[in-house]
């Protein structure tokens, strides 16, 4: 007996004879409730083995000949049914894009070997996705959505806690889409992120993200670049200390410091430099100057400018330049360091328009260059 | 329709049918519906041959199951596990019969068939499951379709 609703149906006994002989009669919702009952039963622990056999063979049929929402109720038993065959599962993953998605993203059958075989030969963006989207995604499957996905597809990969997703797979991910802010974001959110795939996306985030990296994965990011301590301001110049010391005593004899090149220092992050050369023009104690110029530094260096016997008309602009190293190096990370040295210059510029400094022709010229 | 509207306007077939009255009323029924042109075989081994042969690429085979000489569950494993060269493993192949059994049809899905068409069907069923099974891609994996087995009677 076959009647309109799901649970009117007597499946005792049913074979792929009898189907074949009701299915003109059946209407598409009938059908539809038939498909979504044998997928939902078959193969359960008190399936008669022979009538699961007859039931797997209707449905096939309903696949391959079915309307598409027939097929789709099959879709959506069969993927909630962890005891359903293989074969039934891989054919609809295989089927039309509706159909497919539920079985892909949910049916617990499918393999790895076949979910890697379905993404490597698959061009649909959308299948994909559902693989990605799965309650778990293995390092393998991980792999085969990072060669081939889309941006939608590795999104929804980063975006699911349980992909297991190798640092080979993330190296693909960022070297296919490693450009766009959605995928950096992606791989930031994730639970963990290894030192290597961390420093090599800190050189490609912007200073928001690069913020977010530091923040929840400290313990990576602190690793990189080894060459810059935490309590270091700016960026090193590569010179050690006795190094610097003996560069600018050596410029200070040659009256060689100008502001162009203590602001030209500061525009590289070398907080150092800019520090012992002020205390060496200015005859104090470098480590006294260097907490003051971090702590105020356009208070500190206008205090200093003139003892250093700099020309006045640049303090303003330095200052302003000092406070634009301090405050980038307090807020951003320093593992771009090209995008933290444009970060100082920009910063700079914007306040000297800002707090309206007047600029004299040299200065005009000097910032015009940077 | 019009022939340029006609997703199966390009296709060319290969009908492999053992009765000349169902062959040719296939033939007719495929040609109603637009495709491009047909070639018949009247067995599995002359499909098999015809499809060696042929100089222009068959686009979709359409296989009774119940045949002398290589029955359409044959030809299909054959043409999955590689063994017809001139032709891909993801071949767009269909099966008809008028005999359908469970058996058949656990043997068909194991091989990636892309239809399974149960006779006496009207034109508009063979239109509707030419175009699915044009639709359905499939990744061809030959080590399973060489564990298959297909008895020679069915």
């Amino acid at each position: 007996m076959i009647s309109n609703g799901p649970q009117s149906f007597s499946l005792h006994g049913l074979n792929t004879e009898d189907y074949l002989k009701a299915e003109a009669l059946l209407s598409v919702e009938q059908k539809a409730a038939l498909a979504a009952r044998l997928a939902a039963i078959i193969n359960a622990s008190d399936a008669n083995p022979d009538a699961s056999e007859q039931w797997e063979s209707i449905l096939r049929l309903i696949i391959w000949n079915a309307e598409p929402s027939v097929v789709l109720a099959a879709a959506e038993a069969v993927a909630a049914n962890p005891n359903s065959p293989r074969s039934l599962a891989w054919a609809l993953a295989n089927d039309d894009e509706e159909a497919a998605k539920v079985v892909l993203e949910a049916s617990l059958v499918l393999a790895d070997e076949d979910l890697v075989a379905i993404v490597q030969s698959c061009e649909n963006a959308a299948k994909m996705t559902a693989i990605a989207r799965r309650a778990a995604v293995s390092q393998d499957v991980s792999r085969t959505l990072a060669q081939h996905g889309n941006e939608d597809t590795v999104s929804a990969l980063l975006k699911n806690v349980g992909a297991d997703i190798s640092d080979d797979a993330m190296d693909n991910i960022l070297d296919r889409h490693g450009d766009l802010e959605t995928i950096q974001a992606g791989v930031i959110d994730r639970a963990q992120v290894s030192d290597a795939i961390a420093k090599r996306l800190s050189s490609v985030l912007g200073p928001e993200l690069a913020e977010k990296l530091a923040s929840r994965h400290r313990s990576a990011v602190g690793q990189f670049p080894a060459k810059i301590p935490k309590n270091v301001v700016g960026l090193p110049d590569g010179l050690s200390d006795e190094e610097r010391d003996r560069q600018i005593a050596s410029m200070v004899a040659q009256r060689s410091i100008t502001p162009q090149v203590l602001i030209g220092r500061i525009f590289q992050g070398h907080f150092d430099f800019v520090c012992r050369a002020l205390a060496a023009l200015s005859q104090t104690s470098a480590d006294e100057l260097s907490a003051k110029l971090r702590d105020a530094p356009a208070r500190a260096l206008a205090e200093v400018w003139k003892p250093a016997a700099l020309p006045a008309d640049w303090a303003p602009a330095a200052g302003i330049a000092l406070a634009s190293l301090v405050h980038i190096d307090q807020l951003y990370s320093k593992s771009d360091t090209e995008l933290f040295r444009r970060n100082i210059v920009d910063r700079t510029v914007a306040n000297i328009r800002t707090e309206k400094v007047t600029l004299g022709p040299d200065q005009r010229k000097f910032f015009r260059i940077m | 329709m019009s022939v340029a509207d006609n997703q199966l306007a390009s296709l060319y077939c290969l009908v492999v049918e053992d009765d000349a009255f169902a062959r040719d009323l296939l033939v007719t029924t495929l040609k109603s519906l637009g495709v491009k042109d047909v070639l018949t075989a009247a067995s599995g081994s002359a499909a098999f041959e015809a499809m060696n042969v042929s100089k222009r690429k068959i686009d979709v085979v359409l296989a009774d199951i119940r045949m002398p000489s290589g029955n359409g569950l044959q030809l299909l494993k054959a043409l999955r596990s590689g063994v017809i060269k001139t032709m891909r493993l993801d071949a767009t192949f269909l099966l008809v019969t008028a005999f359908p059994s469970a058996g058949a049809v656990k043997i068909a899905s194991s091989l990636d068939a892309n239809g399974f068409i149960v006779k006496p069907f009207v034109p508009e069923k063979l239109e509707t499951s030419l175009l699915k099974a044009r639709r359905t891609v499939f990744p061809a994996i030959p080590s399973r379709y060489a564990e298959v087995t297909v008895p020679a009677e069915l």
